[in-house]
């Protein structure tokens, strides 16, 4: 009976606030519907290792057109930019603004100033200079300067984005500014191709918004060469350590095995030698002092030791 | 026929006009650094300069005025505000340090020093003003002595405090153990 009623108790614990957890929220039955999705594609992946080449085409296909129904309509356009030159991916190199271009009026030149090589080592600080010119006829305000490192084959895809810069300077008709930006490329980017853009945001009198890619270009990062790397100095220190360790904890062992063989017959040999040794001529309490091995007694112990016998003296 | 004869004449002047411009001109870009890590009031601060020449013929008449600094905050300890270079070549690259001292601590916009000169024989003056450093705080030195002074006195002091709480111990443990240790001594 009392079994019965804790079923039941139980099942009211798990099961009511689960109903009702599912059928509250809306959000986790659209999880679960994307779950079946997914279950779906794992059925239609086992169709496909059991058939030819071709159903593997066709699963490709498919997961492209879930990918656009699932993104907006970014995925067709990287498609398109796969096939597309370099030249038609630069004007959309950025999706979210695509008006933006440079002002007419304006000129920007660029200066790496740590590389003029344009050998730019992975893993280094590469500084740079980015001068203004406004040759037209009203006041530009520079707003920002950023740097990013794209995929050179398509420069819609971003592998390193750097803080933008705030600069926030007025420049006058027929006047030239300087502005600098720094940027570190990642250790690990070495040995591969980039494509580095530096673009300048700047505003005109009339609050128009302008980007000018200073520089858009594929560069080819060398892997960094360091003449003393910690790490693997303290990697070769660390094997040293584990060779000494090892050579000490051998010789010990050997040195114990090797002590041993020894070592027995020459205690036995001392005993031996002790009961040859003839001590009767010693008196008895000085014999029976030499087998109590004792020398740790102190001062105290002897005191009382000595009271109760000066006492009976 | 006229209309193309007249556009490749428009795209040729155009094109002539705009490689002129391009190689004859000189074109300065200067930047402005602060190469302390920390500024702090009472002690130098190092200003470097760097121009350099990104055009194809040299800058004549160069002349770089400094007016972020005024006197009444900052002292010059060694540099000039104010430098003038006969020419500059083209791709190469001039630099000038001024060593300053803060006078007191606060915040500070060090904005772009001016640069003007000539681009090329005919033209008119150029202004271009160099990288800013922006706004700037002046620590003062009460604060960067706590943070980055060696403490040399402090230290000391705090030696001298431990030495009563290590030697008394020391001192009571030396006189009993010179004590019994004679007694030992005798007994081996």
């Amino acid at each position: 009976m009392f079994s019965i009623l804790k079923r039941l108790l139980f099942l009211l614990l798990l099961v009511f606030p689960a109903v009702i957890f599912i059928t509250n929220e809306g959000l986790l039955g659209v999880a679960a519907e994307e779950d079946e999705i997914i279950d779906d594609d794992g059925v239609e992946d086992l169709d496909a290792e059991g058939d030819a080449d071709i159903s593997d085409e066709d699963e490709d296909g498919k997961v492209e057109s879930e990918d656009e129904l699932g993104e907006e309509p970014d995925g067709p356009q990287s498609t398109d930019a796969d096939t597309a030159g370099e030249q038609d991916v630069t004007e959309e190199e950025e999706p979210e603004i695509p008006t933006l271009t440079a002002s007419p009026d304006a000129e920007t030149t660029i200066l790496f100033t740590s590389h003029p090589e344009q050998e730019i080592a992975a893993g280094s600080i590469v500084d740079c200079l980015v001068g203004f010119t406004n040759n037209g006829k009203a006041d530009f305000v520079i707003e920002a300067l950023d740097a990013s490192l794209r995929y050179p084959q398509d420069y819609s895809y971003f592998i390193q984005n750097f803080t933008a810069r705030s600069l926030n300077r007025l420049v006058k008709p027929g006047e030239q500014a300087t502005f600098d930006y720094a940027f570190k490329p990642h250790e690990n980017l070495g040995g591969r191709p980039f494509g580095i853009v530096v673009a300048l945001y700047y505003k005109d009198a009339e609050g128009k918004d302008w980007l000018d890619s200073v520089f858009n270009e594929t560069v080819t990062f060398k892997e960094q060469d360091e003449g003393f790397d910690g790490e693997t100095f303290f990697l070769y220190v660390f094997v040293a350590a584990m060779a000494i360790l090892i050579i000490m904890g051998a010789q010990y062992i050997l040195s114990s095995i090797g002590k041993k063989k020894p070592g027995k017959p020459y205690v036995e040999m001392g005993t031996q030698q002790k009961s040859d040794v003839d001590i009767d001529w010693l008196p008895k309490e000085t014999t029976t002092e030499f087998g109590k091995n004792s020398p740790r007694r102190s001062p105290r112990n002897r005191r009382q030791k000595r009271n109760p016998g000066a006492g009976e003296d | 026929m006229w209309k193309f004869t007249s556009l490749l004449v428009a795209f040729i002047s155009l094109y002539g006009c705009c490689t002129a411009d391009t190689s004859e001109s000189a074109h300065l870009l200067v930047s402005k650094r602060v190469l302390n890590e920390y500024v702090v009031e009472g002690r130098d601060l190092t200003v470097s300069y760097a121009i350099y020449n990104v055009g194809s013929s040299p800058a004549t008449s160069v002349s770089l005025v400094e007016e972020t600094f005024n006197s009444d905050d900052f002292e010059i300890v060694s540099g000039q505000l104010s430098v003038r270079w006969q020419s500059i070549a083209p791709g190469a690259n001039v630099s000038h340090n001024i060593i300053l001292k803060p006078l007191r601590s606060g915040v500070f916009n060090i904005t772009a020093a001016m640069v003007t000169y000539q681009p090329s024989e005919d033209a008119e003056q150029q202004v271009v003003y160099s990288t800013a450093f922006g706004e700037t705080y002046v620590m003062d030195s009460k604060t960067f002595n706590r943070k980055h002074a060696p403490h040399v006195l402090d230290w000391g002091i705090f030696g001298l405090m431990t030495i009563p709480t290590i030697f008394l111990p020391y001192a009571i443990w030396y006189s009993t153990h010179s004590k019994y240790d004679g007694s030992k001594a005798k007994k081996l």
